[in-house]
This record gives C-alpha cells, sequence and structure tokens, in this order.
C-alpha cells in the first residue's frame, strides 16, 4: 500500500491563552516565543498510518506546503518513522484560503502518486475549518472517508471506524481513497525515540518550490480578534467542603437548574 | 435579491433539528427568497410550512446515510435551482459534504461560522480560528458561497400561523448507491443514555480528572442529575474516555442548562462546545485556571473531596 500523509504546521495550539497575541493590522497571530508543530489532528493521521503499515504493509510519504522552516514538521514525522518527506516549498506563509493549499497538496501528490491512501488530521489547528482533505479528494477524484479513528484490513478489503454525531460507525471501502482523522483514544500520536530523531535529522527531503501564490479569489480576511468574556465567577467558599457545597446547591436553586 | 438554499436531511422521515436553526438563519437576511433541499426517505415537507420557504426540493429514497450517495443527491436538488447561499449544519454530515458540494459547485466555503451578515461588499462571515482564541470576519470575494453554520450558535426560526405558504415541492427519485463508501455497521458505544447535544445536564471530566477510574466520580453524580457525562479532548486523549463524550470545536456542541466542569482548564477549542450553556459550573484546584473566566459559578476545590459532597446532598434533595 503506498501511503501520502499530508500534515501542516502550525503554532502550538496548546499554548495559554496569555501566550497568545494577535497583530490586529496584519490579521494574523504573532508566534513570538511560542513553539512551531504538527497540527494535532494530522499527527492523529500520521499516527493512523502508522499503526496501519505496522499492521499489515506500506510505504508511508508525508507532505506539507509551507515556508522553509516547515521542514521541522517534516523531520519528525520521519522521526515517528514515516519513510519519506516531500516539502512543497512557498515564499511565503500560506493564507487562510484552503482551496489554494488543496489544489497545491493535490499537484504534489499527483507527481509522486499514486497513493492507495491519503491521509489528513480533519481540521488544521489554526484556520479550523476542515476543508483541505476534501478539496484534495476531489482534485484526485477519490472517494472520502471522514473522521477516522482506526483502519483495519482483512483479506482485501479496508475497514475504517468513524466518529459521528450519532456515535461510532465502520465503513467499508476500496483504495484510492482520501481520508480524514479525528483524534481517539487509540491514535494518540507516538513520541520518537532519541534514536529515530537523530536517524530522521539525516534523512533526505524532497524539496519543490511553488513560489508565491495569488492573492485568494474566493475569501479575504477582514478582521482578526481576540473575543472577550464578561462574565464574572462568583467563587463559592468555605471552610469545609460540605459548606460549598451548600452554596452551590443554593445558588442553583435560585436559577432554578434544580 | 439573495437566493438562499438550506440543506436538511432526513434519513428516518424526519427532517433534522438543525435545518431549522439554518432557516433562523436566512431569515435575519432582508430580501431574500428562501428554499430547501431536503434528502432522505419519505419526507414530511408539511413540517416546513410557516417557515417562510417557498420551494422544496426532495430528494427521495434514500434511507440510509452514505456520503457519496447523499453528496450526490443534494448536488441533484441544487441543480434545480440558482443558489447565491447554501446553508448547511456543520454537524458530522455537513462537515464531510459541505467542502465537496463547495468544491462542485464552485463556490466560496465558510465552515464553523457563527455568525453571518450581507454588506455591501457581499456575504461576510465570522468564525473562530486558532482554536478559539480568535475571530476572524472573512468577506466572501466570490457572487456565491456554502455556509457551514456551527450547530446551536442560531436560534431555531419561529414558525409563523398567519401566512399558510404553498410549498412547492419538486422530488426526484435518489439513483442509489454507487458502493464507493460503505457504511457497514453501526458500533456500540460505552456512552448511554441521553446524547450529549441534547442533554439537560452535562457533568464534564478534563485532564485534572487524572484517570479512567476517576471518572466514576463523573458518572455519580450525572445519575443523580439526571444528566448526562462528557470530557475534553485532553481526558479522550488520554484514554480515559471515549472520543465520542468529546465537547468542544472538534467534538459535539453542546447546550445544557447546567454544565458542571470538573479538573477542565478551559481551553478555547473546548469552551467553543459549551458557549450556548445557560450556567457553568467550575470545579478546579487551580484558582488561575481560563475555566473561571467562563463559569458563572467556582469552587476551587480538589474535585474528590467536593463530587462526593455534592452528589450525596443532590440524592437528598431530589429524591
Amino acid at each position: 500500500m503506498k501511503i501520502a500523509v499530508c500534515i501542516k504546521q502550525i503554532m502550538d495550539p496548546e499554548i495559554s491563552p496569555r501566550d497568545f497575541k494577535i497583530d490586529a493590522d496584519a490579521k494574523n497571530a504573532v508566534l513570538g516565543k511560542n513553539p512551531l508543530v504538527i497540527s494535532t489532528f494530522d499527527e492523529n493521521a500520521l499516527e493512523v498510518a502508522l499503526q496501519y503499515v505496522e499492521k499489515n504493509s506500506g510505504e508511508i510519504t508525508v507532505f506539507t506546503y509551507g515556508v522553509a522552516k516547515s521542514e521541522d514538521a517534516l523531520r519528525k514525522a520521519l522521526a515517528m518513522k514515516a519513510d519519506n518527506a516531500v516539502l512543497l516549498e512557498s515564499t511565503k506563509e500560506a493564507g487562510w484560503d484552503s482551496y489554494q493549499t488543496g489544489k497545491v497538496l493535490a499537484e504534489g501528490l499527483k507527481k509522486h502518486g499514486p497513493f492507495d491512501l491519503v491521509f489528513f488530521g480533519r481540521q488544521a489547528g489554526d484556520s479550523d475549518a476542515g476543508i483541505v482533505g476534501a478539496v484534495v479528494a476531489e482534485e484526485l477524484g477519490l472517494p472520502l472517508v471522514s473522521f477516522v479513528t482506526t483502519i483495519n484490513q482483512k483479506d482485501d478489503k479496508v475497514f475504517f471506524d468513524r466518529v459521528t454525531d450519532e456515535g461510532r460507525e465502520r465503513v467499508e471501502a476500496s483504495p484510492p481513497l482520501a481520508v480524514t482523522v479525528t483524534n481517539d483514544e487509540g491514535n494518540t500520536p507516538r513520541i520518537p525515540k532519541v534514536k529515530d530523531i537523530m536517524m530522521a535529522n539525516r534523512k533526505q527531503i524532497s524539496k519543490e518550490s511553488v513560489g508565491e501564490l495569488p492573492a485568494s479569489d474566493f475569501m479575504e480576511i477582514i478582521s482578526l480578534d481576540i473575543p472577550s468574556s464578561d462574565v464574572v465567577c462568583e467563587f463559592l467558599d468555605g471552610n469545609e467542603p460540605a459548606d460549598k457545597v451548600n452554596r452551590l446547591v443554593e445558588k442553583l436553586k435560585e436559577s432554578k437548574v434544580l | 435579491m439573495t437566493h438562499i438554499v438550506t440543506v436538511g436531511f432526513a434519513s428516518d422521515g424526519k427532517l433534522n433539528k438543525s435545518l431549522f436553526e439554518l432557516i433562523g438563519a436566512a431569515k435575519s437576511f432582508e430580501n431574500t427568497e428562501l428554499s430547501v433541499v431536503a434528502v432522505g426517505s419519505t419526507i414530511d415537507t408539511n413540517e416546513l410550512v410557516g417557515y417562510g420557504v417557498k420551494k422544496v426540493y426532495v430528494v427521495d429514497g434514500l434511507s440510509e446515510y452514505q456520503p457519496e450517495s447523499y453528496l450526490n443527491a443534494v448536488l441533484k436538488g441544487l441543480d434545480a435551482l440558482k443558489a447565491d447561499i447554501i446553508l448547511l449544519s456543520g454537524d458530522s454530515i455537513g462537515r464531510e459534504l459541505g467542502p465537496r458540494l463547495a468544491i462542485r459547485k464552485g463556490f466560496s466555503l465558510f465552515s464553523d461560522v457563527i455568525k453571518l451578515k450581507e454588506t455591501n461588499q457581499g456575504l461576510v462571515v465570522t468564525k473562530p480560528v486558532y482554536g478559539g482564541k480568535a475571530e476572524a470576519e472573512f468577506l466572501n470575494k466570490g457572487e456565491t458561497a456554502v455556509v457551514l453554520l456551527r450547530p446551536k450558535a442560531h436560534d431555531k426560526a419561529l414558525k409563523s400561523d398567519d401566512v399558510a405558504v404553498e410549498i412547492e415541492k419538486v422530488t426526484f427519485e435518489a439513483s442509489g448507491f454507487d458502493g464507493l463508501v460503505r457504511i457497514i455497521e453501526k458500533l456500540k458505544d460505552e456512552g448511554e443514555g441521553v446524547k450529549l447535544e441534547d442533554a439537560k445536564i452535562i457533568v464534564a471530566g478534563g485532564r485534572g480528572v487524572g484517570s479512567k477510574e476517576n471518572f466514576s466520580y463523573l458518572e455519580e453524580l450525572a445519575l443523580v442529575l439526571g444528566g448526562s457525562v462528557g470530557a475534553s479532548r485532553a481526558a479522550v486523549d488520554a484514554g480515559w474516555v471515549s472520543t465520542t463524550l468529546q465537547i468542544g470545536q472538534t467534538g459535539s456542541i453542546v447546550a445544557p442548562d447546567l454544565y458542571i466542569a470538573v479538573g477542565i482548564s478551559g481551553a478555547t477549542q473546548h469552551m467553543a462546545g459549551v458557549s450556548a450553556a445557560k450556567h457553568i459550573v467550575a470545579i478546579n484546584t487551580d484558582a488561575e485556571a481560563p475555566i473561571f473566566s467562563f463559569a458563572e459559578y467556582g469552587i476551587v476545590d480538589d474535585y474528590n473531596v467536593i463530587l462526593p459532597v455534592l452528589t450525596e446532598k443532590l440524592r437528598e434533595i431530589l429524591s
């Protein structure tokens, strides 16, 4: 099985709100000293692909579209034991238009493919759009299986467990396919071993320039701000746990919740 | 005149409730024509009378949701009309089909939208970005757009009894299943009882709960309150609870009367899922935790001391 995993490097979404700053004029977040990471669902996607290959067989190539420093994300993926890495290198940070990103990735996948399975995180941790996987699926003419948590193979059939609003379901589909992955207790990304990190640093990364993309035909960001909360929390104090609990119960009665 | 088309699904014959949120959002636009594309089986369009809907395009004969056949069905309904804006609920079906619809139609696409308005320049949507830490406004530079609305961000449309509008109904028979992606089994999950989306009371746990076993404290409290147990992504990723319990921007969007957050730090992507909660109570040992800037009432203490006392007290009162 020839497998591709598309990843994106983003500012760590786990940083505290205190460290999150925006440039309202440039309409983007200020990186400052915050770390860059692989977007979390993309790491889950890589983990699902790695588990599949371990149980069955296959070769994994990770792709990213981004500026030169996105190489770090590919190195991490290689350290997690992906086989190959391709950087579709842009001279400018990607914009908000996921169509453009999807089309660049689709071109890269065509050039290095065809792939049997193309994985994506369900959505990027910065744009939270969840569009790129669908764009690539459409560009490559592949069916899409979304919100997948785990993959199993039995004979020549591939089964995907996925999450919906109704619960979980199992889907049968035949490659070639595009797959978006959501987090699950079974696909928490592995932590690379030190030895593998060192090996990954020596690996060759295929770099291809995509230059600078034109402005989006579809969308333009016109404002970015940090919403403020006007809620003032009333702390329920007391000497004993029972005092705090009693005060809470009184409050809930007053608000007619109980 | 802007032609807004809302897309509804009725795999069991009953139109999904979120369709009425879409209609509510569409009604805030002036000078619009409102149509519905409904996909499913044995759809009762009478449910739509009184909401200002002029036309309903029904694609019937699809009793079970299958992504490829539903995608084709919605496209078939859309072929029959000239939409300017296509509205879908950002539930699991909408998030799966919306992007592909937009691409096939050549429309712009905006997802997880919490507000939308028509301006002189065109459609402007507001959506959270950076995991909910910020909100961005985007102008649609195209003529047309597919918009996925965050569930529960808009009130359901109110029915008006005075005007009985004649709905023009056009029915297509679905061409059936194309076999590419087939849902073969609904898997059982440990999450029993009330669905999180519909729960009136939710007791949710985060990283601070500390272990899988300790979620039993939350389960007992939820049981006494007749509520459901939820979790933050941190608790799911730690392997303590199933991903189907996850609440937040990438889990369930909930709107309970009471939300009790236990050992939850209050990451913005989690809070994005509970912004429609009427009352939020937070229990956390860290008085500085961001959760307290969202909570109406806070208790700074260890939850495994507080919850048993609270459960016992409520058992007395409620029994």
